[in-house]
């Protein structure tokens, strides 16, 4: 299935970015994406590439896993581009390179249209770098974490949580079933490849709604398993894999913030 | 219509790291009328073989035939294909959908663009081939038993007219009486239309009953074939593997180590009955007033 293979799908490796704390790697991946936007020069760009590949490197997650991530948004990539060639203003007429009457083309559209899709392409790869290299239960503990503070305010942190997991728990398994449903459905005649864009809209319903009827089902069931085992969310609960913070934990967070202070000087 | 498995290997996830052979140099030749049983464990391969009998699944290396053509060869006919060789998936009760247990059983009926008597022929012959009466039509799937939802899905495939019909775990998560309805539904069935019928099953209990022939997977390679006698005559080689013969096969075996005169090749609960009932009645006629050892 295709669908296995999108975006950021968790890539089993033993490496230093996959040993790293789920905590620590999410405010990596955030520092990154809010740093990326402020480089501006063609030295900054060199430097965020950079610190990118290194990354890659030390997650020994191969090349092509990751360019893969890239081909899922590249319709998103040309969009970007595409507005910012023709809907950038010129500065004045010595910029202005085509005048089509509608829009404009011009020397700092391209230059912007080139940067944008460039950080984009580096924001999506560094970002399916934390997915690639984290679980998504272990990103779940993650958001859990950040989210916890907000249960002062009356925010069900726990439950939030609880729900995030048990959502990315269970998306293989519905894949898996569904999966089987479209096997099980083509076995007795039907078709999801050729007809009209209605036809295959319509031939979706032997799909969906035994899916829909299997995942109440799992739900059901897994309520029930729940409060066998008297799960309850208003009293502190203890957790089985408990996050812990190394050496390299706390290395990888000053490097990051290294990184983040040059990268603000260098611009 | 014969179906054959020529040197069929498939591999999953294949040029991945996630890489995994899951058959390996599979030949198989079905005869048409043959009532074939597939047992194996969990894991051995079964499910990804049967996928490869109507196309679900194309092999990584050899040929599927299906009277001696590729089935692969031209993917216009993989409709065709499929519609001859009809494929029930454990737990099929798990792909209805529709309002009605007719309009589900028609589902595939619908896509063939049959004429309608043809259409509605076809789908209370095949409601009929399980054993599904009239009042049943307009019920929704839902509300059915289990055992009935299963057979109603069964159904869904037999409307095709396949002449091969291939079963994977027909009797999974069935109570007694849902399992021994299906059993009977199956040999009726086969017995009425006379299809190719490939039973795959856990339970050595209905190979036996069932099948003229056994194929045993084991890791994804064919490690026992021939008919019931032959292959569970090893029970050994068949533990070995994490399977076993039928329980009567034991029961038969201790009784005849154990003294008495009784063949130890028995492989169904009905022919062991036979045995024993010829026992006894050889030993009333030779004036034993009980049933006693030598």
């Amino acid at each position: 299935m295709n669908i296995r293979t999108a975006i950021g799908q968790y890539y089993p490796a033993k490496s230093i970015a996959h040993e790293l704390d789920s905590r620590v790697k999410l405010v990596m991946t955030i520092t990154y994406v809010v740093v990326a936007f402020f480089v501006e020069s063609a030295g900054g760009y060199c430097f965020v590439t950079g610190a990118l590949f290194v990354a890659v490197y030390l997650s020994k997650v191969p090349l092509k896993f990751i360019l893969r991530g890239l081909r899922a948004v590249w319709a998103l990539l040309i969009f970007t581009a595409v507005l910012n060639v023709f809907f950038t203003p010129p500065i004045d007429s010595a910029d202005l390179l085509l005048n089509l009457g509608f829009a404009q083309i011009s020397e700092s559209g391209l230059i912007m249209a080139a940067k944008m899709a460039v950080r984009l392409m580096l924001l999506v790869t560094f970002s399916s770098m934390l997915t690639l290299t984290t679980t998504p239960l272990a990103l779940a503990d993650a958001i859990e974490f950040f989210l916890a503070p907000l249960a002062k305010i009356g925010f069900p942190a726990a439950e939030v949580a609880m729900m995030m997991t048990i959502a990315l728990r269970f998306i293989p398994t519905l894949i898996d079933e569904m999966d089987k449903i479209i096997k099980a459905q083509k076995a007795r005649g039907a078709d999801f490849e050729t007809g009209s864009l209605m036809r295959r809209v319509k031939a979706l319903v032997p799909i969906l709604v035994p899916l829909f009827i299997s995942a109440f089902r799992r739900a059901d069931d897994l309520a029930t398993a729940m409060e066998a085992r008297c799960y309850r969310t208003d009293v502190k609960r203890t957790k089985l894999r408990s996050l812990k913070m190394t050496r390299q934990d706390y290395m990888a967070i000053l490097m990051t913030a290294l990184f983040a202070v040059c990268v603000l000087a260098i611009r | 219509m014969s179906i054959e498995l020529r040197n069929v290997s498939y591999v999953y996830n294949s040029g991945t790291s996630f890489e995994k052979t899951a058959l390996r140099d599979i030949n198989i030749k079905i005869e048409p009328g043959e009532f074939v049983g597939i047992i194996g464990h969990t894991g051995s391969g079964k499910s990804t073989l049967i996928q490869h009998f109507n196309a679900l699944l194309p092999p990584t290396e050899g040929l599927v035939l299906l009277n001696g053509e590729d089935i692969n060869a031209d993917k216009n006919r993989l409709k065709d294909v499929r519609r001859r060789v009809g494929l029930v998936f454990q737990y099929p009760e798990h792909q209805l959908f529709e309002v009605s247990v007719y309009k589900d059983v028609a589902f595939g009926l619908k896509l063939m663009s049959l004429e309608h008597l043809e259409a509605d022929r076809r789908v209370r012959a095949a409601l009929s081939a399980v054993g599904i009466c009239e009042d049943y039509y307009e019920k929704s799937p839902f509300e059915l038993s289990g055992g009935e939802k299963r057979r109603v899905a069964i159904a869904g495939v037999l409307a095709m007219e396949p002449e091969i019909l291939i079963l994977d775990e027909p009797t999974a998560g069935l109570d007694p009486r849902g399992r021994d309805e299906i059993l009977s539904q199956i040999k009726h069935m086969r017995e009425e239309l006379k299809i190719t019928v490939i039973l795959v099953s856990h339970s050595m209990e209905d190979v036996a009953r069932l099948v003229d022939r056994v194929f045993v997977l084991n890791n994804g390679e064919i490690a026992l074939s021939g008919t019931v006698g032959e292959v569970f005559s090893r029970a050994g080689e068949l533990e070995a593997m994490g399977l076993s013969a039928p329980q009567i096969t034991y029961l038969m075996k201790e009784l005849a180590a154990s003294g008495f005169n009784v063949r130890e090749n028995i492989y169904t609960v009905e022919e062991a009955a036979k045995e024993l009932l010829s026992l006894w009645e050889s030993r009333e006629k030779q004036g034993y007033s009980n049933f006693t050892k030598r």
